[in-house]
């Protein structure tokens, strides 16, 4: 059996062709995550310390030593989660419409008690917000989306407000 | 390891890590409060010129001088680290960037075994053949898709037992952050579930 060597930060620098092409993201496919989404053995991944420069793979190959540092989010047993648009806003609570992770869709009430394990999302409330509702084992999490985050931009939201009033003019019209 | 996915939207350009700090989401108010507040008190957060690591409630982020990665395991994420790219670009403008890509990786427990799947996209392979015994061949395509370069790899799972791994990729180049606000996140991910689904042969 071969037996398989695996080179230090200072080696793999050190046998770093000169003017090595930056990877483009396709071929190292998410190549910074944890190590276990690798399909790779143990000889393969040092391959991903051949970073852009010279001080970054010592910083990755050195980030990747320390276990504190570059392990992976604990990912918390997520029993349900649903994708929601805020329809209306009132004093009780928020009126939505979800798809569940299962793909059902419903109209769903949410009361503002909901939101007592993170209070600073209700500030973020508004209709057309997205919002996200996590359920695991022992609490539920939500949150809204920025208005960055969903919002179009200044120019298309312009054509959409000329296209929406165009169109009641012509409704208006008809009648 | 069981079932295992992560989703990360990566960017190649010029970036300085030392920005991104868990306070600078928390004056932005780029993430909620339960995500900065965790990042805040982690012990294992990691910012400097060269590199950053955050690990926030439920996403990750790795920036170097030359990429940039937010990454989530959580799927209840997966459809938000576009929209949430977008925002924080939002706010620098006139980083250089070059490429966006969208990752998804898994380890994936499907219906058939591992060999039956590859032996209906692979009936023949004399390839396996030739490089020794037990082999386990996989499959690299590369394709363009609405605009994407993808690249996607399905093989056998080397971590999880009677699993298959599938990763894709869909890159594009960019001329501006503003490009990244033009992105079609959600075709993204609907395109990359229907395609698990006709690779792997499994339903979501």
């Amino acid at each position: 059996m071969i037996p398989v060597k695996v080179n230090s930060p200072e080696e793999i620098v050190r046998q770093r062709p000169k003017n090595l092409p930056m990877p483009r993201p396709a071929d190292v496919v998410v190549p910074l995550g944890p190590r276990e989404i690798k399909n790779l053995s143990v000889a393969f991944e040092t391959k991903v310390g051949l970073g852009p420069s010279s001080t970054e793979s010592i910083f990755r190959s050195w980030a990747e030593n320390l276990n504190t540092v570059y392990r992976s989010s604990p990912v918390q047993a997520v029993e349900e989660h649903f994708d929601g648009t805020i329809e209306e806003v009132t004093e009780e609570g928020l009126r939505l419409s979800t798809v569940s992770s299962g793909g059902e869709e419903a109209e769903a009430w949410l009361p503002w008690t909901a939101f007592d394990e993170d209070p600073g999302e209700k500030k973020f409330v508004q209709v057309g917000a997205p919002i996200r509702i996590t359920i695991f084992s022992d609490r539920t999490l939500v949150r809204v989306l920025r208005p960055a985050q969903w919002k179009i931009a200044t120019e298309a939201s312009d054509a959409v407000t000329d296209m929406l009033l165009n169109r009641m003019k012509q409704v208006l019209d008809q009648g | 390891v069981e079932d295992y996915r992560q989703a990360a939207v990566v960017l190649t350009g010029d970036f300085n890590p030392a920005i991104f700090h868990p306070d600078w989401f928390q004056q932005h108010e780029i993430l909620p409060e339960i995500e900065v507040t965790s990042a805040q008190s982690a012990t294992d957060v990691m910012i400097s010129h060269q590199v950053t690591i955050i690990r926030f409630l439920s996403l990750r982020l790795e920036v170097l001088g030359q990429r940039w990665t937010l990454s989530s395991e959580r799927s209840d994420w997966f459809k938000d680290l576009g929209p949430i790219t977008m925002s924080i670009f939002q706010k620098l403008p006139h980083t250089p960037v070059k490429t966006l890509s969208i990752n998804f990786s898994e380890h994936r427990l499907v219906q058939k075994t591992p060999p039956e799947v590859m032996r209906h996209w692979l009936s023949d392979s004399k390839f396996g053949d030739a490089i020794g015994e037990k082999s386990k061949v996989g499959l690299v395509g590369r394709a363009n898709w609405d605009g994407f370069e993808t690249t996607v790899v399905c093989e056998h799972s080397l971590h999880l037992k009677g699993a298959m791994f599938l990763s894709q990729s869909y890159e594009k180049k960019l001329k501006t952050t503003r490009d990244i606000e033009a992105t079609r996140w959600g075709d993204v991910l609907v395109r990359s579930n229907d395609l698990a689904t006709e690779l792997l042969g499994i339903s979501r």
